[in-house]
């Protein structure tokens, strides 16, 4: 076997073992080991707009939900002494938890009205500024 | 980029040093670019006996999965195979629309064909197509190349299987629906986006994103900055690359252009020619051509005589549009208007080759950018045939046809009729501008595109396969 035959196999051999983890691996960003998450910063008008009003529905669907997330325990044996442990803690809290819930509720009730007071006038001045433009841009000129 | 004494000084390292020497440089950089990472492993494959490399190799690769990531141990490892010569660079050339018909997507399958002798060529589409399609459509031999539909359920869902994916109908706080299309560009050594789709997060060792015009705005899956090189196909759209996304473009390549004649053809007739998809917004704007030739031929009946207007091109089976322009050539009874609707190709290069003159008015009164031609295919067929191009000043027509020498260009109705006039008015400056324009049409013929695309992935082998 030549040398460079000899370092095929190695590569090969290597490659059948590496592509098993890698096909193993649903997410792109384990993948690769690096952070996809996209900057607002650089985005375009209307990219930004999407974003905005992406976000506002995610943030309009989430206020106001004060259900109580489930309690859970993986531990075996003295799973359910913590689960019970944390409702009976949760229980005494409750009428305290929830008046500073809800007055942040009714605070984040404001600011989700607040944004989409601020979007609906964007909104506005884009179409007045789009009349305009549409009576200043001459035909056949370029613009972004 | 590669720092030349780190990489002489790896070549004297034994296998259990590099390692340790490697997991320094990781634990102190965080990160090492992967083809700084692939020329010092080369480096050292080279030059130590191949027994120690197989022995170290393992630990190396082991060290780098850990350390960086999974992706570019398996990037390392394919770059060894091409650099040492193992095997043939693979090549995967993705496009969302190769099940359907366009310019864009010629332009990628003629890539295909031009590397299948040199490469392992792999098309890959979200939708299901045969390569004879491919084939027929553009007058290619593929034969040599392969073929992978990659599904995107996000879309699938939609149940909209025969249309073209719209990129505009994603939610970015969601999940990225072209993250099939990511992984699947890591087992290529050189990955091609064709598709002009920013959201595409190449993997490969070697990317490139042919850019056709920068449609969309920069979003939150926005990873054309990822990609090695952007190729683009005219120098308006390399304008608007910069202005848009604030990135250089790398390398213009104009689309291959093949409807060059085996001569000049001489016998012309009195036509003037517009060649154009009937559009059902009417981008190409036919119905105004017809009213323009109208209005010319109502003023001036004797430079007229016996001058005929043809619009050829595609439709789909209803189309509003052309409704419309038939009804008002019925209405008008105007009797020198010709439409030649989804004619076959041989059909088409006859009327090329008979036409004296070439209207076009595409980007005629718009503002949006993406409405305006970004290249221009029709008008460098008509150069390539002899006929006159006449078109909008705007986009890439600008740039194919040299005001005055090999046609020209008009941004009102009335310049059209003027050029149009002193055309007709000085046969002797015709006939020496279509020649000029078929010489300089010949610069888009198909043969200066494969010379282009072999040499520029030729250095790109070069530069990125080497240490």
């Amino acid at each position: 076997m030549t040398d460079s035959q000899e370092i095929e196999r190695q590569i090969q051999k290597i490659k059948a073992a590496l592509a098993e983890k890698r096909a193993s691996i649903e997410d792109l960003e384990t993948l690769i080991g690096e952070n996809l998450e996209g900057e607002l910063w650089g985005l375009g008008e209307k990219s930004l707009e999407k974003a905005a009003w992406d976000s506002f529905f995610f943030l309009d669907r989430k206020t106001g939900n004060l259900e109580d997330e489930p309690i859970t325990s993986e531990r075996r044996m003295i799973g359910p002494l913590i689960v019970l442990a944390k409702k009976i803690w949760r229980a005494l809290f409750r009428p305290y938890s929830r008046m500073i819930l809800e007055r942040q509720n009714r605070l984040n009730r404001e600011f989700v009205r607040l944004e989409l007071a601020n979007l609906l006038r964007i909104e506005k001045l884009k179409e007045r500024l789009e009349a305009l433009e549409r009576k200043t841009v001459a035909p056949g000129e370029e613009k972004d | 980029m590669r720092d030349p004494e780190a990489v002489r000084q790896v070549g004297s390292l034994s296998g259990g040093d590099l390692i340790r020497w490697l997991r320094l440089r990781l634990q102190e950089r965080k990160r090492i670019p992967q083809p700084e990472l692939n020329s010092l492993v080369l480096n050292w494959v080279r030059s130590r006996p191949a027994a120690e490399v197989c022995r170290f190799l393992p630990r190396l690769v082991d060290e780098v999965a850990r350390g960086q990531s999974l992706q570019t141990a398996w990037n390392l490892l394919s770059f060894l195979e091409v650099a040492l010569k193992l095997r043939r660079p693979r090549v995967g050339i993705y496009d969302h629309a190769f099940h359907s018909i366009g310019g864009a997507q010629k332009y990628g399958a003629t890539i295909a064909q031009t590397l299948q002798h040199d490469f392992d060529v792999t098309l890959l589409s979200n939708r299901p197509v045969a390569l004879a399609d491919l084939e027929s459509w553009y007058g290619l031999d593929l034969s040599l190349c392969r073929l992978k539909v990659i599904p995107l359920p996000f879309f699938e869902r939609k149940g909209r299987a025969a249309e073209i994916i719209d990129p505009a109908e994603v939610d970015t706080r969601g999940e990225n629906p072209f993250a099939a299309v990511a992984r699947e560009s890591g087992d290529y050594d050189v990955f091609v986006n064709n598709g002009m789709l920013e959201m595409v997060y190449p993997l490969a060792n070697a990317s490139l994103f042919i850019c056709h015009f920068p449609e969309r705005e920069k979003s939150l899956f926005f990873y054309v900055d990822r990609y090695t090189e952007i190729v683009y196909n005219s120098l308006y759209t390399a304008r608007w690359i910069e202005k848009r996304w604030n990135l250089h473009p790398h390398r213009h390549i104009y689309p291959p252009v093949d409807m060059e004649p085996e001569a000049y053809p001489k016998n012309k007739e009195n036509i003037i020619l517009s060649v154009g998809r009937f559009d059902i917004g009417g981008n190409k704007q036919q119905f105004e051509i017809v009213q323009a030739f109208e209005e010319l031929v109502s003023g001036h009946r004797q430079e007229l005589e016996g001058w005929k207007l043809v619009l050829a091109g595609g439709s789909p089976p209803s189309n509003s549009y052309l409704e419309k322009i038939k009804a008002h050539l019925r209405e008008k009874k105007t009797p020198a208007v010709e439409l030649q609707v989804n004619i076959p190709a041989f059909a088409l290069r006859a009327i090329y080759e008979k036409a004296k003159i070439f209207w076009h008015f595409c980007g005629l009164g718009q503002t949006d950018p993406a409405k305006i031609e970004h290249f221009g295919m029709a008008v460098a067929e008509a150069m390539q045939n002899g006929c006159v191009p006449v078109v909008f000043r705007g986009g890439g027509q600008a740039e194919i046809v040299e005001p005055g020498a090999s046609g020209f260009l008009f941004s009102t109705k009335r310049e059209l009729s003027e050029i149009t006039l002193r055309l007709l008015r000085n046969p002797g400056e015709l006939a020496e501008m279509s020649l000029r324009a078929y010489q300089s049409g010949k610069k888009f013929g198909g043969r200066v595109f494969a010379a282009t695309v072999r040499e520029y992935f030729d250095r790109l082998l070069a530069t990125r396969f080497t240490a």
